[in-house]
């Protein structure tokens, strides 16, 4: 009992606790969950949130986060839908649309890491300021509209990246089984991943042991708008239209991910099983809401809740381990012990 | 007024316990108002508790407190301001932010029409505070943009806009440059001018030399006696404090030092710490760093790592120069150990193996990858060599206690056996027991020909590890000791200024 | 002059040279109709900035404003559209307003969650329950119901050109000018955003000055959110989009430093107007939200990167006066 108890206080026992809960609601609630097509479904929207979790987890494990990911992602796939429609479908035309959209991700991520770690700003303003900037640039470049490549015979790169099966998996699911490999590797494997839990725990004590902070910050940045452009470039291909609300708000869709994961946004603590597990559940989130008949507008409002549940809970426990309380209680307590005081002085 | 020497301040008996420890036995302490007393004693010998608690930071076990001869009940911070206390601490409290107006009436605001405080009655009483006290300090300047003597004479504004009959002053020159710190005596010596009483705490004989007009030394949690003006002398006053003469008496054996592994130091400034500080230290000895608290120790060796630039003066190691970049150092065998422990010197959210791991990446991630088992393998063997308990190498360290992680800071270093190796403070808030264990991973480093070089506050520490001993005052070296016929006392006065027998004068 | 006057001397100059700019170079500028829906548009950024800046100021973010504006904004049109009296409203929206406000502060108090993270999943949180609250038809599907109500209707009206959410704006802006200048909790509140752990040895309540700053920008997005409804006479559901990130533009353009202790709601009033007069005169050229967007964010970094270098410059230069 008592290692029941360890177990299920651990965050893997959590993790396994709300996946069968969903599970057994589905299972009650909608046959329609366990069919294969849902399922695959299912993976298609873990897919894409996956890959961006993957490279938003980079960002939070050095205390930072990254507000732009939707935007990015729009941009990318739009830059790749646009050269591929405007060169008449070949494949010199994909290729460049594809290599721009990683420029523009990389562009972007030096321009948050560049800020962030060298100028001090912080990060949240920075990334909220260049969401709306990207986004602006994406409705210039699209003129506002949207881009539906048509199917091509023969062989597609476009809808290939998006559509084609490899295994009886979806490309999108193999492309991140990809990055969550990778990433996993670079951050249980590679001395950047380890140094980056280093500077995320503590930028001083990283500092002395000769981690280039700095360097950590930018890389963890570009990595993170990369792994946002590939993603909005799969997603534009899996839906075969791309424009400015592509991806639109997906950013609080990955930070919801990021908290059930249990990764810590104050940096330092979390690893890629987190990340994948945050995106399945947001997938599953997704498709139930779908399933259950559940109108659109409420993504955010179910969002917010979870996101609110999975945080306070994350904080209560972080706070009893380390034997806080709140400043309403440490007055009661104080209230308290001076009342006792006062009551043996009178005796 | 200032003839009137009644006693101001009177504690009777003050008892105070942690965790079952008796940190203050039955004090007594008393100071007279148109006086500054001074407060003197080691480290741990209970100064800043009786401090806390008579600013109602702590309160207290048993005793008692009188103001004015009346007794007072002091519980809370505010029970303490209202008996007309004060304190300045040594971290100032200031808002940076603010005004010096709205920083002085912070939390004690004069209130006007409609309850709503009255701003241009503060900044004329701040006005007519700062004439009074002929203080060169503009009531709307910006805190942020004042240096760090106007921002005490800040503080001290502060006081004495709440008219407090006793203020306390905790290390108030720690933050100063010294030409501030005279500027700051000036200022206390008109205080005292004009009747107020001061209650001066500092390491710094010199300053207690200069001001105080009685001095209370304590002693492991007792007030081991008071001193007038007149008895107050370096060596007496140190006497007290150290309470017996304490010596080496081992059989201490001199080994010869390595001559292959030198680290050499050629007039080195940084900022108005050092000024012009030199040495040789040799492989094969412990080089024991002394002096005050705040007298450039940690600058020293933060400028040696590579983590602080010198202004001035050069570093080599072997005839090569040291670079000013932490990473190329380590490279040459350089390590440090710093004094923050919790702060700067291992991560408490990773495991004991991954804090192992972080100074070794080039051993265990040849290509930028790492390898599991030489990982596994380095933290295993990490936690037999330096006894780190529990021996879990995937718990956190901050789950550890204070010893431990300090065996992990340290054997993180030890396990690359670094030929220059830099403590700063490594045994404090360390248990007994593991210390023993630290000098001697110390000792055997040092046995292989490395350079230990060790900064303490630590007297009993410095004198029994060290084989030589180099005492910094005033930002140069002042005198050094070695191991045979150093003692605690003479270690004090050097670190005050005073030449003596034991060691050999340096300037 | 202090830095405060200099930085807001500089917003000022800021807000001229725009206006002179666009005034020069397009005649459909300075019409009196454009002026007077730019200031309205002005308005409603500006209430929230006003409140915004008290947040800020004291240290923290509130990116849940938007998300307020929206559930307060649904809630008054149904009350609106049930025929509630203006005055029931009013109230209803601000006390929601400072409910939420209250709630942000408990997660930021109380569960110590870092405020960005607490106020943006917040944020999530009320424009999804808002959006429970807008009219749908039968099918669930929203629909643009148009609210029928008189006393509310009249809000949206103006005095000459001047709208009455102008007026209430720079009324509410000085009301909050002179608490945070003229009062104890003002400076109480410089004193949180300059170093909590000194304000609170210096007798600080920080923890009630934080709540009662995210309760009074609560209540300013509840009377941005009748102005709103009461000028559009419906409640959309992209009410209240974006509008923290506008409101935060405008803050941080006005010259609030976002880690907290500088500024005033007079910035967030300045901030505002430059905000929205770039936004009124870039369309004048043509240029739409595309290039606004670019713009806004852009300003945004130049905003905040301005702010450090140029505090950070004159700290150094009156240091070497001071001492």
């Amino acid at each position: 009992m008592l290692k029941f108890k360890r177990f299920m206080g651990g965050s893997w026992g959590q993790r396994a606790l709300l996946i069968i809960i969903i599970f057994v609601i589905m299972a009650i609630g909608e046959r329609k969950f366990f069919t294969s097509a849902n399922w695959s479904s299912i993976l298609l929207a873990i897919a894409i949130y996956g890959i961006m979790a993957c490279g938003m987890l980079f960002v939070v494990l050095i205390g930072g986060m990254d507000l732009s990911i939707g935007s990015m992602a729009a941009l990318s796939g739009s830059l790749l839908a646009m050269n591929w429609f405007n060169s008449g479908y070949t494949t010199a035309g994909f290729a460049k649309g594809l290599l721009l959209g990683l420029i523009a991700g990389l562009v972007v991520g030096l321009l948050h890491g560049v800020l962030v770690a060298y100028l001090n700003l912080p990060f949240f303003v920075v990334t909220l300021a260049t969401q709306y900037l990207i986004y602006g640039f994406v409705v210039y470049i699209t003129q506002g509209g949207f881009y539906y490549p048509a199917r091509q015979t023969g062989f597609d790169p476009f809808a290939f990246m998006g559509n084609a099966k490899f295994l009886g998996l979806a490309m999108p699911v193999w492309f991140f089984i990809i990055v969550a490999l990778i990433t996993g590797f670079i951050l249980m494997k590679t001395t950047y991943g380890r140094r980056l839990y280093a500077v995320g725990g503590s930028n001083r004590a990283a500092e002395l042991v000769g981690i280039h902070t700095r360097r950590h910050t930018i890389i963890a940045y570009i990595i993170c708008s990369l792994c946002a452009a590939f993603a909005g470039m799969i997603l534009v291909s899996l839906n075969m239209v791309a424009g400015c609300t592509t991806a639109k708000g997906y950013e609080g869709t990955v930070l919801l991910a990021m908290m059930v994961g249990g990764i810590n946004l104050a940096g330092g603590e979390g690893d890629i099983f987190g990340a994948v597990f945050g995106a399945l559940f947001v997938g599953i989130l997704d498709n139930m809401q779908i399933l259950l008949g559940i109108p659109s507008d409420y993504n955010k409002t179910i969002q917010g809740v979870i996101i609110l549940i999975a945080v306070a809970l994350n904080v209560y426990q972080s706070r009893k381990a380390a034997g806080i309380i709140s400043p309403g209680k440490a007055r009661r307590l104080a209230a308290k012990a001076a009342k006792e005081e006062a009551a043996a002085a009178g005796k | 007024m200032a003839n009137d020497n009644h006693v101001l301040l009177e504690c009777k008996g003050i008892m105070k316990q942690f965790n079952g420890i008796q940190v203050l036995k039955n004090v007594d302490l008393e100071v007279r108002s148109g006086e500054v007393h001074a407060l003197m004693g080691e480290n741990g010998a209970g100064k800043s508790t009786i401090i806390k608690i008579i600013t109602g930071v702590y309160t207290r076990d048993g005793g008692e407190i009188y103001m004015d001869g009346k007794m007072v009940n002091i519980q809370t911070r505010q029970d303490s301001r209202e008996a007309g206390i004060s304190v300045i601490y040594q971290e100032l409290s200031l808002l940076p932010a603010l005004t010096v107006t709205e920083n002085i009436y912070l939390g004690q605001e004069i209130k006007g029409k409609f309850g709503l405080p009255d701003w241009k009655a503060m900044r004329k009483a701040t006005k007519e505070l700062i004439d009074r006290y002929n203080f060169d300090i503009d009531p709307d300047a910006i805190v942020e943009t004042l240096g760090m003597a106007k921002r005490q004479m800040v503080e001290i504004l502060k006081a004495l806009a709440v008219k407090a009959k006793l203020i306390i002053m905790d290390e108030p020159t720690a933050s100063l440059a010294a030409t501030e710190a005279e500027t700051l005596f000036n200022t206390i010596d008109f205080l005292r001018s004009k009747g107020a009483a001061i209650l001066y705490i500092s390491h710094r004989l010199d300053e207690v030399y200069r001001l105080s007009d009685r001095l209370t030394v304590m002693r492991n949690g007792e007030n081991v006696g008071v001193l007038e003006k007149e008895e107050i002398e370096p060596r007496r006053v140190i006497e007290m404090m150290i309470g017996h003469k304490l010596k080496n008496t081992d059989d201490y054996v001199r080994k010869p030092v390595n001559d292959a592994n030198i680290l050499e130091v050629k007039d080195l400034h940084y900022k108005n710490m050092l000024k012009g500080i030199s040495f040789t230290a040799h492989g094969g000895e412990i080089l024991g760093i002394g002096g005050l608290v705040g007298s450039g120790r940690t600058e020293l060796i933060s400028c040696i790592y590579g983590a602080l630039k010198q202004d001035s003066g050069t570093i080599t190691y072997n005839g090569q120069p040291t670079s000013h970049h932490i990473l190329a150092n380590m490279k040459k065998g350089f390590g440090l150990v710093p004094e923050d422990r919790r702060q700067e010197g291992f991560i408490p959210l990773l495991s004991i193996q991954q804090n192992f791991a972080l100074a070794s990446y080039d051993q265990i991630a040849p290509h930028g990858v790492v390898s599991s088992k030489k990982e596994i393998e380095l933290a295993e063997r990490g936690i037999k060599d330096y006894d780190v308990r529990p021996p879990m190498r995937n718990l956190p360290v901050g789950n550890l206690s204070g010893g431990n992680q300090q065996k992990v800071v340290l054997g993180r270093w030890l396990a690359r056996h670094p030929n220059v190796l830099l403590l700063d403070e490594p045994t404090a808030g360390v248990d007994v027991g593991v210390r023993a264990d630290l000098y001697q991973y110390m000792r055997e480093l040092a046995d292989e020909g490395h350079i230990v070089i060790m900064v303490s506050s630590d007297l009993a520490e410095l004198m029994s590890v060290s084989d030589r001993i180099l005492v910094i005052h005033d930002g140069v070296f002042f005198e050094e000791f070695m191991h045979e016929n150093v003692t605690q006392e003479a270690i004090l006065l050097a670190g005050s200024g005073v030449h003596t027998e034991e060691g050999r004068a340096l300037c | 002059m202090n830095i405060k006057q200099i930085r807001l001397l500089i917003s000022l100059l800021l807000v001229v040279a725009v206006a002179l700019f666009f005034g020069l170079t397009s005649n459909s500028f300075f019409t009196t109709s454009n002026i007077s829906q730019l200031l309205r548009e002005s308005a409603y950024i500006g209430t929230i900035a006003i409140g915004m800046s008290g947040v800020i100021i004291s240290g923290n973010i509130d990116l849940s404003a938007g998300g307020i504006v929206c559930f307060s904004g649904c809630i008054l049109a149904r009350l609106a559209h049930a025929g509630a009296p203006a005055a029931v409203c009013v109230i209803g929206a601000i006390a929601i307003g400072v409910g939420l406000g209250f709630i942000n502060s408990v997660l930021v108090n109380h569960l110590h969650i870092a405020p960005f993270v607490a106020t943006l999943a917040a944020g999530f949180a009320y424009t999804g329950l808002g959006l429970i609250f807008t009219f749908r038809d039968k099918l669930g599907r929203q629909v643009n119901q148009s609210i029928k109500n008189p006393g509310v209707e009249l809000l949206g009206g103006k005095v000459g050109i001047i709208y009455y959410s102008v007026i209430v704006w720079l009324i509410l802006a000085f009301i909050i000018y002179f608490l945070q200048t003229r009062t104890k909790f003002g400076m109480h509140t410089y004193a949180v955003g300059s170093n909590e752990k000194s304000a609170q040895m210096s007798g600080v309540r920080i923890y009630r000055i934080k709540a009662i700053n995210y309760m009074i920008c609560g209540a300013m997005c509840g009377v941005a959110s009748v102005f709103t409804v009461a000028y559009n006479h419906t409640a959309t559901p992209s009410l209240g989009n974006a509008m923290e990130f506008q409101a935060i533009a405008a803050c941080v353009i006005g010259g609030i430093v976002m880690s907290g202790g500088f500024g005033s709601s007079i910035s967030a009033v300045l901030g505002s107007i430059f905000f929205m007069m770039l936004t009124n005169g870039m369309l004048k050229y043509g240029l739409n939200v595309d290039w606004q967007k670019m713009v806004q964010g852009a300003l945004i970094i130049i905003a905040t990167s301005f702010d450090a270098q140029f505090t950070r410059a004159y700290t150094a230069r009156m240091r070497k006066k001071n001492n």
